[in-house]
């Protein structure tokens, strides 16, 4: 997406951004309108179900954790909390961690080793970013993590997406725990004012 | 869980890359940690921008399903928050009485302390607010002596003070905290008794300029029991 013009285009495009879903829109779900949850629904499902599907691989496992996670997000709409930041990143928090939960099962139910060794192959970031349409949000992502340093960028993105904990990070990498956890950290910060930045 | 370098688990926890267990220890560790809560807060919608460059369409046979259990899956009622801003004239003002955290949530009609539980009324409630809510209204926070902590917040206009207990030794039966209204002359006059854990409203400030606690026989004192254990300005 090189030219301006196509790029725009694009993240019009793009389903619903964040701005469709303004906090008065979560209110009125909390008060039980299926209507604006049904908007809520088209704006959030296709995030929340490609991050599960990103961190879980298994289609159907995929789905079955989407459904929870979307009904979840009507149970608890008077949960959701304007001033700790935007619905998509309350929805997406919820998501993660419920595909995470199922990670961390799977692997206390089965042979660990084999599991962080199916993990390894599916978590550099360039798979994520170029396996989906190309849009702006995505871009500036992806060349915000491209600002950190290798360490910072394979830590989030071994954990983010491929689902591992921090200890099977550095053990993958063959890093400290300690370096682990503060490149975790450090990266993030960066990741953060760099996204900062970017939207300005 | 209380390793020395707990806090740098904060990076690991936004990412959910901690063990189960290591998880629940955390959040235990954060219920107390301010320092971790704000750096949580800072990184998550950081964090969750990483998820949204996964996104992908959604099998159409989902959204009937999700519709259908929404259709009989009760929703949660809305919380009792942390804090909650009160707006006052000059605009909204949090109130957070440092150690003492006087919470009141408007329109609930409950006033509740940080441990989140019930000490008033909503009438009395709606009587805390009009004092604390007042332009003039100053707090002034302090150390008991014996334990615990006192905050009162006083208001010249609306001519009255509220005052918050936290954390002070119960007393034994046949003992109570009794507050009072003290001068420049330093002549103190009755203003009601306390447990250890209050809050209270006192009405009339006169010509009082300090707060006093001290502990009395059960059913009060006409004029305080040395030693007063705290002593609190009233601007």
């Amino acid at each position: 997406m090189s030219d301006p013009a196509g790029r725009r285009l694009f993240a019009v495009r793009d389903g619903a951004d964040q701005h469709d879903l303004g906090p008065e829109v979560m209110s009125r779900v909390a008060r039980g309108d299926m209507t604006a949850y049904a908007a809520v629904y088209d704006a959030l499902a296709p995030r929340v179900f490609g991050l599960i599907r990103q961190v879980l691989r298994d289609p159907s496992q995929s789905e079955e954790v989407t459904q929870e996670v979307m009904v979840e997000i009507w149970r608890s709409a008077t949960r959701y909390d304007p001033a700790r930041g935007s619905v998509t990143a309350w929805a997406l928090t919820i998501a993660h961690r419920r595909a995470i939960d199922r990670v961390r099962a799977e692997q206390a139910a089965t042979d660990r080793e084999r599991v962080v060794a199916r993990r390894e192959g599916a978590t550099a970031y360039d798979d994520v970013v170029d396996a989906v349409t190309t849009r702006l949000e995505a871009e500036q992502v992806r060349n915000c993590l491209g600002s950190l340093t290798e360490l910072q960028r394979e830590s989030i993105t071994m954990a983010y997406y491929g689902g591992h904990s921090y200890r099977e990070v550095a053990q993958l990498l063959d890093a400290n725990l300690a370096t682990v956890k503060a490149r975790m950290r450090d990266g993030l910060i960066r990741l953060r004012d760099c996204l900062g930045a970017e939207s300005r | 869980m209380q390793t020395p370098d707990v806090h740098a688990l904060t990076g690991a926890y936004v990412l959910d890359a901690l063990s189960v267990d290591e998880k629940t220890g955390f959040e235990v560790h954060l219920d107390g940690c301010h320092a971790c809560t704000t750096d949580v807060a800072e990184l998550t919608e950081a964090v969750a921008r990483l998820g949204t460059v996964a996104a992908r369409p959604v099998p159409a046979r989902l959204k009937a399903r999700v519709l259908a259990e929404v259709a009989r899956t009760r929703q949660l009622p809305p919380p009792i928050p942390d804090v909650v801003e009160i707006r006052s004239r000059r605009g909204r003002v949090v109130l957070a009485a440092a150690a003492a955290a006087l919470t009141l949530v408007a329109g609930a009609g409950i006033a509740v302390d940080q441990h989140h539980e019930v000490v008033a009324t909503r009438q009395a409630n709606a009587d805390l607010m009009t004092v604390l809510a007042q332009p003039d209204a100053r707090t002034t926070h302090g150390e008991v002596a014996g334990g615990g902590e006192a905050t009162v917040v006083a208001s010249r206009r609306a001519d009255a003070v509220v005052v918050v207990l936290r954390g002070l030794p119960d007393l034994p039966n046949g003992r109570t905290y009794e507050l009072w209204l003290m001068n420049a002359r330093s002549k103190a006059r009755p203003a009601g008794l306390m447990s250890a854990d209050q809050t209270r409203l006192v009405r009339g400030l006169g010509d009082s300029v300090k707060v006093g606690l001290t502990v009395e026989p059960a059913g009060g004192a006409v004029s305080p029991t040395p030693p007063i254990i705290a002593a609190l300005d009233v601007a």
